[in-house]
């Protein structure tokens, strides 16, 4: 895509998908500590993530003013629209996932003893994918690439499996004995903000999708299995 | 320094330019007012009750005034405006409307700017020979029809330039309305263009009035009061002339009085031309 | 993908157009439909053949001689482009409105009635509410109506501008051409013309040519881009001004034309 005639308009632009990619990899390494900190019980990493969670919510606003200052004085129209519209978006989900991921760290406060290996396992490999899924979204929001955007909307369904079978194990460890009922509810919620990351990270690849298409993304996803009932 | 060079060369020219159109406004204005001073230091004497109600004395005869030349210059013209009026707006809006690059058109331009500089007694001499050698007498109409023939390529002239002014986007929004070509013109152009058209006809009018050599072979002159446009008429401009070269002392005195009478009248209605139709904004 | 049947009549259809100044070629084979009582605007940078082509519909440039237009343009399946073609009649048919307000040096009242006279005999009561129904559906008889005999050169800019709107349908034409009508007036007059356009929809087939392109965007149901004498693209506006098809389209939108 050429330049804009008016330069001082392209550098607004330009900034906001800077912002965005900067929030984008807050929000990744936000994640990404959580599920160590939750997993590893490091109440020092909960600590510097809900610190840094302040830093996401500027983030959050300073897009939005971006947003308003393009829309009121510049009126952007086709890709630039687009654009802006897209990234008010993200910005809000992205905002949500720190939030999500505060939420998680801040769970490793309260285990009282270390996690069974295989619960661990399960949660580790749910968390994998949608850290996974959260970076490609970001390189197709960078890249522009409506492909991968349409690979993480379809791959929902996966976390959805992923994040069931480790709430089916933890049900099975917190009936085994009573001791385990604060640590397994604790790691329940944390699975279950897994999921939602993920569903935010889904919504995050319609908005590309829109972005670079101008159109929704258009059918159900393949696996034709019954969709998660967390989306909110 | 180059810039302040260039600078100062033009502000030279710049200032030669403007003395140079000063001088030039300068003798223009000399010129009228010394023609005013003069008209009226020799002529204001003549205005009197005789000058407007007697008519022209016989040579060697005291007092006397112009009444029976004001009298058939007035009517001359008059009906010369009534003629060419008319026939000129038409035509300028022939020109202007409809004949745009038509060949007919073309003639007609050409025709009238040869006319709008053909010497005055060449008209005269015209109607002399085509009109007054038929009839065997000079005559008011004859008169007229030599104004006339004055009078109608300056309306047909201004008038074609003033509807040529009218903005084609009034022309394009009666027409995009389904009117025909004619209503355009008259009931939206010409209307647009009125003030302008008007000061166009009282201009001719103004120009026509003070000529003499072409009323010379026409309507000749006539000592009596008349009003018979058949017969020989006076005229003030042929009054003047006869009268300004005479050796009687009164008679001089009348053409100055005339002379200014007549310079009056045309600044009189260049004035109003202008004042009264200024492009209203 | 169900196909469904919907009814679309078109007011007009263009096909294989034509424009020529005298050698210059304005318009190059242009095909596009426009439809029934919907807002059409023409976009595109000035010189790209948006008001020729508007100009074609009412045949005004026929007043200029060196100017001729070939192929076929269909008015309610009548060529309009046939050279008997009744121009008078068809400009009844074919309103249009100018870009600089052009009032008539009449009254306000003659103003509006001047078209209607032309092809309709009413009678005095028949024309008082003729001129008045005019003047309410541009939205300018409450401005107007205790001076109806003063000249329409007396009225504002805007009102002047929605003075020529109303006479334009008092004629009641099938269709209506703008050409800029706007360009020349302040925010809230253009406003109270873009409400206007938007309830004429009701009755008249619109087609704009506007600069503007949020203006096209506010007004119009189609969007056609033009660029260099070619109809590059023509879709509902929504989608021009959202993702449009052509990468010219977009450039030109998005302010990155080169």
């Amino acid at each position: 895509m050429s330049e804009h005639i008016v330069k001082s308009y392209e550098e607004q632009l330009q900034n906001l998908t800077n912002t965005i990619v900067k929030m984008g990899g807050l929000a990744e390494s936000q994640f990404a500590n959580s599920v160590n900190a939750l997993l590893k019980r490091d109440e020092d990493l909960a600590d510097k993530i809900a610190g840094k969670d302040l830093k996401m919510n500027e983030f959050d606003i300073k897009i939005e003013n971006q947003v308003i200052d393009l829309i009121a004085l510049r009126q952007p129209m086709g890709i630039d629209l687009r654009e802006t519209v897209s990234s008010m978006r993200i910005s809000s989900e992205l905002e949500r996932i720190g939030d999500l991921a505060k939420n998680i760290a801040k769970r490793a406060r309260y285990l009282e003893f270390d996690i069974p290996a295989n619960i661990a396992d399960s949660l580790r490999r749910a968390a994998n994918v949608v850290e996974k899924n959260l970076k490609d979204v970001l390189d197709a929001y960078s890249k522009r690439d409506k492909d991968i955007a349409y690979r993480v909307w379809n791959s929902d369904l996966e976390i959805d499996k992923l994040v069931n079978f480790a709430m089916d194990e933890l049900l099975k460890f917190m009936k085994s004995n009573k001791k385990n009922l604060e640590l397994s509810t604790h790691l329940l919620f944390a699975a279950k903000h897994m999921e939602r990351v993920g569903d935010h990270v889904s919504n995050i690849s319609e908005n590309v999708y829109f972005l670079v298409t101008g159109d929704q993304i258009k059918g159900t996803r393949s696996k034709g299995e019954k969709s998660s009932s967390t989306r909110n | 320094m180059k810039n302040i060079k260039i600078y100062n060369s033009r502000k030279r020219s710049n200032f030669i330019g403007l003395s140079l159109s000063m001088i030039a406004m300068t003798l223009g204005m000399i010129a009228l007012t010394w023609i005013l001073f003069v008209l009226i230091s020799k002529g204001f004497s003549a205005f009197n009750s005789n000058f407007f109600f007697n008519s022209t004395p016989a040579a060697g005869s005291a007092g006397g005034g112009l009444a029976n030349a004001i009298v058939g210059s007035l009517m001359i013209v008059a009906s010369c405006t009534l003629i060419s009026t008319p026939i000129g707006i038409l035509a300028g809006v022939y020109l202007s409307e409809y004949g745009d690059r038509s060949k007919i058109a073309n003639i007609t331009r050409l025709v009238t700017d040869v006319m709008l500089s053909a010497p005055s007694i060449v008209i005269g001499l015209f109607v002399y020979a085509i009109y007054v050698s038929k009839v065997k007498h000079f005559s008011g109409f004859a008169g007229t029809i030599a104004l006339s023939l004055l009078a109608v390529p300056v309306i047909v002239k201004t008038t074609e330039n003033i509807l040529r002014l009218v903005p084609n986007t009034l022309r394009e929004a009666a027409y995009a309305l389904g009117a025909p070509k004619w209503k355009v013109s008259i009931t939206v152009i010409l209307k647009a263009a009125k003030s302008g058209v008007i000061t166009g006809v009282l201009l001719a009018v103004a120009r026509v009035s003070g000529e003499t050599a072409p009323l010379l072979f026409t309507a000749l002159n006539n000592q009596f009061f008349s009003t018979d446009m058949n017969k020989p008429i006076s005229t003030l401009p042929v009054v003047i002339y006869q009268f300004a070269m005479s050796p009687y002392v009164n008679w001089i005195n009348l053409a100055w009085g005339g002379a200014l009478l007549i310079t009056l009248t045309v600044l009189g209605l260049n004035i109003f031309a202008r004042v009264f139709f200024r492009e209203k904004r | 993908m169900i196909q469904k049947n919907i009814v679309v009549k078109n007011a007009i259809e263009v096909r294989n157009l034509n424009f020529f100044y005298g050698k210059f070629q304005a318009l190059k084979n242009i095909n596009l439909n426009i439809v029934e009582k919907k807002i059409t605007a023409f976009i595109g940078p000035s010189g790209c053949g948006k008001s020729t082509l508007l100009r074609v519909f009412n045949r005004m440039y026929d007043l200029y001689p060196e100017q001729k237009a070939e192929g076929e343009v269909k008015l309610y399946g009548d060529n309009i482009l046939h050279p008997k073609r009744d121009l008078n009649l068809l400009r009844a048919k074919v309103g249009m409105i100018f870009q600089k307000p052009t009032p008539f040096p009449m009254s306000i009242y003659d103003n509006i009635a001047f078209g209607v006279r032309l092809y309709e005999n009413l009678k005095k009561q028949d024309m008082d509410a003729r001129v008045e129904w005019a003047l309410k559906k541009a939205a300018l008889w409450n401005e107007v109506k205790d001076k109806m005999k003063q000249s329409g050169l007396s009225l504002s800019g805007g009102q002047q501008q929605r003075l020529c709107i109303a006479r334009g349908i008092a004629v009641k034409p099938a269709v209506l051409l703008l050409d800029e009508p706007t360009s020349a007036l302040d925010p809230v007059s253009t406003s109270k013309i873009e409400e206007l356009i938007y309830e004429l929809k009701n009755d008249y087939t619109v087609i704009i040519v506007t600069h503007n392109m949020q203006q096209a965007a506010r007004v119009s149901d189609s969007t056609a881009f033009m660029y260099l004498g070619d109809l590059v693209e023509f879709n509902e506006t929504k989608k021009i001004f959202l993702k449009p098809d052509r990468k010219e389209t977009e450039d030109y939108i998005t302010g990155r034309f080169g």
